[in-house]
């Protein structure tokens, strides 16, 4: 009795996927703490359909386990060879391939896998995460537009717009008041009427300024461009009409497109003010703070040869725009957070729209985009 | 033909080879499945199982692998009567026939080998009913409770032993209380409560956790005793893994010339017979390796012999007792150690490890292969339940030590399991402590 042969029977169907899901449940604080920095591949203009990958480290249970030797030893291999030869060679990492030095439980294991999210998933955990308050309509005349709105009615108008309901409603309450079976006279037809309202401006002008000086490349190239993806991100969630712009400026300014924005490379030195100088004409034209909301966020090492005119440009570019944003990214292992050249020139700006953040690793991206974005109270 | 039948008229003729090759197999039924159900069978290891995200998650590692290319699953096979193995849908018709050969090498093992023959054969019936019970405890109790037990369970899971029932008087079962008693006016005897006894020490952590924790309920009591099973299931599996592949492949690889297969197949079966036993430079493939062992122990003495030699040693045992220099340059074994290196490249030196073919006579080698080989879970026993309840344990030593933050962790769950402080004095009699968790 040799046993059978049959297709398609197992007990598990789709349990797996299910304890998947778990699985990732667990797994979503690690995800999150992640997500800031994995979006950096991503497209500013056009991400919104993509997928990102995170890799995070599996979840084990915790069980006695043998403590791995500090350094891979050794073993038994088969094939030909002969004493001395060099039978493999891998890379030596920073890990190694002991890695007996993570935690396990809840803290991660030594495997890493790939979690592939919708990016719109991703934004949103991390949006969920920072708990970022909606921006507030700003008052004040500026901000509001005369729209026309299709709202009133009026005698006299062309035919296309002739009001069939109103024009009934007027003719029954004649005819009733005559005592009359229902019927139309020229002055009961009414039109429909337009009237200038005003509407509160939904669109936004984001300035993205960088240092493309010498000390800005590496690190601090790969932390700008997570950042501008946050910072465009959360305004797109925001206003209806979001126009980005890149500028780059060393000591001089000039406005490029997004490949260039982060491929840009010069040496020398640097000044801030004549790139606040030729921004703000470029907006006043463009972009007229009584049309738009405009954002500036300025990339920078901070070390600029400026000397008060920087605090003059930026004041004035301050009277225009909703937010002024100072992105001070220092090297990974400055000693201290010590302000640089240009915040120290900016400290005096009216707070808002000036904000100020520095950040110089990767873990401190969340924290960043947290004050970055932060409405802050008018009372100043 | 359609392909079930075909291979169903396979099936017999390979059956009837068997027998007169000289196996034994339990019959096995076949079930050819989509890839995805292999990886889930290959994660949980048994039809029946019930949830758990560890599952879920080893489902999707070894999606995520096989779905780059990373290695290929022909089969899984389950050790139960009748066998059951599960054929990947996209295997060639040749590597089905190949692979249903190689399966009755397994359930050869299944039926005769020492540690495997007398094992529990309906295993994934016993799961199945526990994943039953399972699933009404999470709509009683919560799916976190379950979870949260199940967690702590399966930390501990390869810390279960069979031993001889405990001395403990026999305790009679907890017998109704007679509703007419009180119609004679009879005291009711006091309830008097035992202090427990324990059958100490134990090697059966789980196990005695399970029986006499004060703190957990039946319910959880039930999960911690099918983990256990599951526990001493899988425990004698771990020791033949060489023998089972190294049979399996012995068995196809002289079972199928003695078939009929379409002209074009014998290629195909010579492919993935190649792919399958191959030598590794860096460890044993238990393919080949077992493979080519069995053919030597055949040579030298015998079919008849050689078999039953194969159906009561373990790995370890095989080497350790018929590993000699003839077999060792046959088998092309070595030892090699790692050693840091360098290589030059375009971009400055790039650090490496570098395995070196090391010189090593016949003795170190077979005692080196043989110990890591015999290298099982840390066995951690009870030894006594002390003041306030304090669970006493003892890592009986072998030739490693204890990973002292995996060991922290693991204590932190069998605390929870238990319900009191817990205390375990390593090898070099040093204590890791766990206090209880307080209260409010």
């Amino acid at each position: 009795m040799p046993g059978s042969v049959s297709e398609g029977n197992w007990d598990l169907a789709g349990r797996g996927s299910l304890d998947q899901a778990r699985h990732l449940d667990r797994l979503r604080e690690a995800i999150r703490q992640k997500l800031p920095v994995v979006v950096a591949e991503t497209p500013l203009i056009e991400g919104q359909t993509q997928k990102v990958k995170v890799p995070v480290k599996v979840l084990e249970l915790p069980r006695f386990r043998p403590k791995m030797p500090s350094a891979p030893t050794g073993g038994v291999g088969q094939g030909p060879g002969e004493p001395g030869d060099i039978i493999a060679r891998v890379p030596r990492g920073g890990q190694g391939q002991g890695g007996g030095d993570q935690q396990p439980g809840d803290q991660p294991g030594e495997h890493e896998i790939e979690v592939e999210l919708d990016i719109r998933t991703a934004i949103a955990m991390v949006f969920e995460d920072l708990q970022l308050p909606n921006l507030q309509d700003r008052g004040g005349q500026d901000l509001w537009r005369p729209k026309l709105q299709w709202n009133s009615r009026r005698r006299h108008g062309t035919l296309p717009t002739l009001s069939r309901r109103a024009t009934l409603k007027e003719a029954l309450a004649r005819s009733l008041a005559e005592g009359k079976p229902l019927n139309f006279t020229p002055d009961d037809l009414r039109f429909r009427a337009a009237r200038e309202e005003p509407e509160p401006i939904t669109q936004a002008a984001i300035y993205l300024l960088r240092d493309i000086s010498g000390s800005m490349g590496g690190e601090r190239k790969y932390l700008s461009r997570v950042l501008t993806f946050w910072i465009v991100t959360w305004l797109r969630q925001q206003y209806q009409t979001v126009a980005v712009e890149f500028w780059v400026h060393d000591v001089s300014a000039q406005k490029t497109d997004e490949a260039q924005f982060f491929g840009l490379a010069e040496g020398g030195g640097t000044l801030a003010a004549p790139a606040y100088q030729a921004i703000q004409q470029y907006m006043q034209v463009h972009h007229p703070s009584s049309q738009w909301n405009t954002f500036v966020f300025h990339f920078t090492d901070g070390d600029v040869a400026d000397g008060h005119a920087a605090f003059e440009a930026a004041q004035q570019l301050c009277a225009n725009v909703r937010w002024f944003g100072l992105v001070e990214l220092q090297p990974p292992n400055y000693f201290l957070h010590s302000p640089s050249r240009l915040s120290h020139l900016l400290e005096e700006l009216p707070r808002p729209p000036y904000r100020h953040v520095l950040l110089n690793k990767r873990s401190d991206v969340l924290q960043a985009i947290k004050l970055l974005l932060q409405e802050e109270e008018a009372s100043a | 033909m359609s392909l079930k039948a075909e291979l169903e008229g396979f099936l017999s003729r390979l059956w009837e080879e068997a027998l007169a090759f000289g196996i034994d197999p339990v019959p096995v039924d076949f079930e050819i499945v989509p890839a995805h159900a292999i990886y889930e069978l290959a994660a949980y290891g048994m039809p029946g199982h019930y949830s758990h995200w560890i599952y879920g998650r080893d489902y999707w590692r070894m999606k995520q692998r096989m779905d780059r290319g990373q290695g290929r699953l022909y089969e899984m096979v389950i050790d139960t009567e009748p066998a059951i193995a599960y054929l990947l849908d996209s295997n060639t018709v040749a590597a089905q026939k190949l692979v249903m050969a190689h399966v009755l090498g397994h359930a050869d093992l299944f039926k005769n080998h020492l540690l495997l023959k007398d094992g529990p054969k309906q295993f994934h019936h016993t799961l199945a009913a526990s994943r039953e019970r399972f699933a009404q405890y999470a709509r009683e109790y919560g799916a976190d409770a379950v979870e949260a037990i199940l967690d702590r369970a399966l930390s501990i899971q390869d810390q279960v032993a069979v031993e001889p029932q405990e001395r403990a008087e026999p305790t009679n079962p907890p017998s109704r209380p007679n509703p007419y008693l009180d119609l004679w006016g009879e005291e009711k005897p006091a309830a008097r409560r035992r202090p427990p006894r324990y059958s100490l020490p134990t090697s059966d952590l789980l196990g005695f956790i399970a029986r006499h924790s004060p703190v957990l309920q039946d319910w959880e009591r039930d999960v911690l005793e099918v983990v256990r099973l599951e526990g001493l299931y899988h425990a004698p599996k771990r020791k033949v893994k060489i023998l089972h592949e190294g049979w399996a492949t012995y068995c196809h690889h002289h079972l199928l010339p003695r078939l009929e297969l379409e002209p074009g197949e014998a290629i195909e079966v010579a492919r993935v017979h190649a792919q399958v036993a191959t030598p590794d430079p860096l460890r044993l493939n238990p393919y080949w390796f077992g493979w080519q062992f069995a053919e030597s122990l055949v040579e030298e003495f015998g079919f008849a012999r050689a078999r039953e030699i194969w159906m009561e040693e373990t790995d370890a045992g095989l080497v350790r007792n018929y590993l000699d220099s003839q077999r060792v340059r046959r088998l092309q074994l070595y030892r090699y150690r790692w050693v840091q290196g360098e290589v030059r490249t375009p971009r400055g030196p790039l650090p490496t490890w570098d395995a070196i073919y090391e010189e090593s006579d016949v003795e170190d080698l077979r005692a080196a292969l043989a110990n890591a080989l015999a290298v099982g879970p840390p066995e951690i026993q009870v030894v006594d339940v002390g003041v306030n309840g304090v669970l006493e344990l003892r890592h009986t030593p072998d030739d490693s030590q204890l990973d002292p933050e995996w060991t922290q962790l693991t204590l932190e769950a069998i605390r929870d399991l238990w319900g009191a402080g817990v205390v375990l004095y390593d090898a070099n009699a040093k204590p890791y402590r766990v206090e209880p968790r307080r209260r409010g």
